[in-house]
């Protein structure tokens, strides 16, 4: 029951959010994020034998089954936590913010939704539900070139889902018809699940996204509002790390086996990849793009080949990289409410005349470069151990994705808090609301970073 | 042969009571139009919205699902015949309830109500028969109804133009269906669907080139590729609510009469050569695949949004086509199903094209940007459907082709139905391209303006139900189909 509460309170608050007022629509979806992280954490603290069944469609297998996972837990908690600190980055009267806060708690409920599924055809409706408020969001909030750039990014993503909808009704139809519940479907013949791997992992590799199917995430990242990017980039692009555990460990484990040369390269390729290509990024937000392309790239890496180690290595890191990389997006949020641009060549020395808004800045910059002590250290440790244990060159190639994050990430500091005071319209430092946002956020970086076996690893360990 | 004499079976009231409501309701449409006092408003609207929603009812609540032969066994009441009427009257019913300002100035409201009941009763008909003779009777039957529905806005040259294109256009397709007939009679020696099967042997090219043009002619009327060409310019011209109906009921009444006489006479005879099931079936399979395809591609370059959403019809009857070629009884409620989302999908959407009018913005997409802003509540409807149509979650939409798809998976003839869901899934994707641009546009920030016009509580509640009919059939869906699983196969 709670886990359908789970998904039921941002769902109907969202809902109930779209009739009232622009004034009163942040504080309402903020109570409701409050409230949904209030009860993730109940959960988490008592994780044991949640679950609920409610027959939906007979014909199709598709039923209400809701279940914990071990790497749900982590995610279960970061959603409400980021998105009630999005909602307080908000800019001061955003036009029409009652519509937009209500497409932001619905997006919450469909990724609660899919890291509670616990059958495969639920799954893959809300994979797809959640596209529907992102595109909404884009499209209105996204300045002129909005429509066009939610578009892209909703056709990539169904380039990858549709081969998963053709997965699921082949895996339906060899079953026999019954229930879609995960359980149901593991054990198939190795040969099919070698067969249909593709059809499954190509929805999740779009969705991280990795190297060749990353098209849509840039254009993205640099369109949409930031407080809404932090959503998507901080926990939907979670959504293809955990369909890759869920569903291709769960599901086809075979072709994870069979396949993870391939994927291996693909992650090894997009680790570098994003890594150079963030050395070189003109703006924040492509910056921040670049480095979550290269740290989902080694979270998809070591979820292919990383064994037990590597795989909660990974859940850590899937937390790590939402805290971090989320927190980021919302500064620079807070920075576009002051009327800054996110050209790097335009900013400078931000630290002198916002020295809060900069040392939070710091922690998060160095918490996503994997700095000891912070919450990505743990993570990647774990990660490249269990990379280490299949192949050491592996390892070595991968770890210099961790080398250059150390640049990029300095230079994302540097450029924008550091050096020569640029002009500059507004510097007023850290408001309450920022204060509140960004604060727990900071907070988790050092608890997750220096207690990783108590706040996140003892989790994924099942129960 | 059956001696043609009335037996007790022909006159069961129950099974023709939809058929006797339809023709008694154009009479009262055309009675009150007589004695109507000139000066008072026509209640043709409120009384045919009243009398299909009680076809509605008793067809899902009160009607024996046992098939039952009537008039001299050349209609049959089943589980197909039932459904489908239901959409058919449920269409009416949605139509009926707005009432678009060209009609109402018109002053030919009760004509008006007259001839779209008379068109229902002929989709109707179509839905039931079973005989190549009764086949064509309801095809004129509607389409005449339908010719000048198409020309009820006399003033507009647009209208004219399509009322006319249809006219000629149709009256081919009817001219190559009656010569269709005329081949499978001379091949068989019978009209009647259940002895076509039986009397197989011996009529071997006719029968196979009759059976080809009359899938032909029936295609025109389903509006599949390449019998499509008519439709963009027609829809377009038609009133919107004549448009908003014959995409759904045309489509429902062609497309039950070929489930009924593709199987019935041909697929399931064991005495028919291989090769004659083959080039139908191969027949079938290329209309569907060319309508998924095609109609999608041409609905990617549109510019208009009422166009847009005629190649869309284009690209959806590919898809229930699809249906109709696996003929297998998951692949009949799996129609079902789809047709009973279309009506409320299709239908909803044309309402929002006629209400925008109604309001008068303009329809092609660059002047549709931010209409978020400027009508609220019609672009979150008009949204619902497009997610539906395109097949996405949490609509009814996706349940639609989630069945369809599944039963084609299931469908005998080997690779056949596979190309066919790869097909409709490479067409999803082509469709969300035009449906998801149009929602991204709606949703995009554009200029404020205040509406020009209001719209009427008959929108409101068409698209009210409309809107509850997608959600509704997504969150009841395993209700749904248990109920068409049980009315077409009793179990």
């Amino acid at each position: 029951m709670m886990l359908a509460l789970l998904i039921l309170l941002p769902a109907l608050g969202g809902v109930f959010c779209y009739t009232t007022r622009d004034r009163f629509a942040p504080i309402w979806a903020g109570l409701v994020c409050l409230a949904s992280l209030v009860l993730a954490a109940s959960l988490a603290l008592s994780p044991e034998g949640q679950s609920l069944s409610m027959p939906w469609v007979n014909a199709l297998g598709i039923h209400f089954e809701l279940a914990l996972h071990p790497a749900s837990l982590p995610l279960l908690v970061l959603g409400p936590l980021l998105t009630m600190a999005s909602l307080l980055m908000l800019r001061q009267n955003l036009e029409r913010s009652a519509e937009f806060c209500g497409h932001l708690l619905l997006l919450l409920a469909s990724l609660q939704g899919l890291f509670v599924a616990d059958n495969l055809g639920l799954f893959y409706i809300f994979f797809e539900v959640m596209l529907l408020p992102a595109l909404l969001l884009t499209a209105r909030w996204g300045g002129a070139r909005g429509p066009a750039v939610a578009l892209k990014f909703f056709l990539y993503t169904l380039v990858g889902s549709l081969p998963m909808l053709l997965g699921i009704l082949i895996v339906s139809f060899q079953s026999g018809g019954g229930s879609l519940k995960f359980q149901n479907l593991q054990g198939m013949p190795a040969e099919t699940q070698v067969a249909l791997f593709w059809l499954f992992a190509l929805a999740f590799l779009v969705k991280l996204p990795v190297f060749p199917l990353h098209g849509w995430q840039m254009d993205l990242y640099r369109t949409a509002p930031a407080p809404v990017v932090a959503v998507i980039a901080g926990l939907m692009s979670k959504a293809g790390a955990f369909g890759m555990i869920r569903v291709l460990g769960g599901v086809v484990p075979e072709g994870l086996a069979h396949y993870s040369e391939l994927l291996s390269g693909v992650g090894l390729i997009t680790i570098l990849y994003g890594a150079v290509s963030a050395l070189g990024a003109p703006c924040l937000r492509s910056i921040l793009a670049f480095s979550s392309l290269s740290h989902l790239g080694l979270v998809s890496l070591a979820i292919a080949v990383g064994g037990k180690s590597g795989e909660s290595g990974a859940v850590l890191q899937m937390f790590s990289h939402g805290v971090a990389t989320g927190g980021l997006f919302l500064v620079s949020a807070g920075l576009e409410n002051r009327g800054f641009t996110s050209e790097l060549s335009k900013l400078g020395g931000l630290a002198k005349t916002m020295p809060q808004m900069g040392s939070l800045t710091l922690v998060l910059a160095m918490a996503s470069l994997g700095c000891p002590g912070l919450c990505s250290f743990p993570a990647e440790l774990a990660m490249i151990l269990g990379i280490y244990q299949a192949s050491w060159s592996l390892a070595a190639l991968s770890s210099l994705g961790i080398i250059l994050a150390g640049w990029y990430g300095l230079r994302f500091y540097q450029g924008a808090w550091n050096g020569p005071l640029q002009e500059a319209p507004q510097h007023e430092d850290l408001t309450q609301a920022e204060w509140l946002a960004l604060l727990p956020l900071v907070a988790l970086c050092f608890a997750v970073g220096l207690f990783p076996e108590v706040t996140i690893l003892q989790w994924t360990r099942g129960f | 042969m059956e001696p043609l004499i009335a037996r007790p079976t022909d006159l069961d009231l129950g099974a023709l009571f939809p058929l006797m409501l339809l023709a008694g309701m154009f009479l009262w449409n055309f009675l009150l139009e007589i004695f109507r006092n000139p000066r008072s408003p026509s209640s043709a609207g409120l009384w045919t919205v009243a009398l299909a929603t009680f076809g509605v009812v008793y067809l899902v609540l009160g009607a024996d699902p046992t098939p039952t032969a009537v008039l001299h066994k050349m209609w049959v009441s089943d589980g197909l015949t039932q459904v489908t009427s239901v959409v058919i009257f449920g269409s009416l019913a949605l139509v009926s309830l707005v009432l678009p300002r060209d009609i109402r100035e018109s002053g030919h409201v009760g004509e008006y109500f007259a001839l779209l009941v008379a068109a229902a009763l002929g989709m109707v008909l179509l839905c039931g028969a079973q005989s190549l003779i009764l086949t064509f009777l309801a095809v004129e039957l509607f389409s005449l109804s339908l010719y000048l529905l198409c020309i009820f806005r006399p003033d507009k040259e647009a209208c004219q133009e399509s009322g006319l294109k249809y006219f000629i256009l149709s009256s081919l397709a009817s001219a190559i269906m009656l010569y269709a007939i005329a081949l499978i009679y001379g091949a068989t020696g019978s009209t009647w669907f259940g002895e076509i099967g039986a009397r197989v042997e011996g009529g071997g090219v006719l029968l196979m080139v009759g059976s080809v043009l009359f899938a032909g002619a029936l295609a025109f009327k389903v509006s599949a590729v390449p019998f499509h060409l008519w439709t963009p310019d027609v829809y377009q011209g038609a009133p919107t609510s004549v448009t908003a109906f014959m995409s759904v009921a045309t489509k429902t009444a062609a497309l039950a009469v070929l489930f009924r006489f593709y199987p019935l006479t041909l697929g399931l005879v064991s005495n028919l050569g291989d090769t004659q099931r083959i080039l139908w079936w191969v027949v079938l399979w290329s209309l569907a695949i060319l309508s998924m395809l095609l109609g999608n591609l041409m609905a990617l370059a549109q510019t208009d949004l009422k166009r847009l959403m005629a190649y869309s019809g284009i690209a959806q009857a590919g898809y229930l086509l699809s249906a109709v070629f696996a003929g297998s009884p998951q692949a009949q409620s799996a129609l079902l199903y789809y047709l009973l989302v279309y009506l409320f999908m299709n239908v909803g959407a044309f309402l929002v094209v006629a209400a925008l009018e109604e309001v008068g913005e303009e329809l092609s997409l660059s002047s549709l940007v931010g209409l978020s802003a400027r009508q609220p509540g019609l672009a979150a409807a008009l949204a619902l459907f497009l997610f539906s149509l395109t097949g996405l979650p949490p609509t009814a939409g996706f349940f639609a082709k989630f069945a369809l798809f599944g039963a084609l998976l299931d469908a005998p003839g080997g690779l056949l139905p596979r190309y066919l869901v790869a097909a409709g899934l490479l067409g999803s994707l082509l469709s969300a391209g035009y449906y998801l641009k149009t929602v991204a546009y709606l949703y995009g920030s554009g200029v404020t303006r205040a509406p020009r016009g209001s719209l009427g509580t008959g929108f409101w509640v068409a698209l009210g139900l409309c809107v509850l009919g997608v959600l509704g059939l997504a969150l009841g869906a395993n209700e749904v189909m248990s109920w068409i699983q049980r009315v077409s196969f009793g179990a």
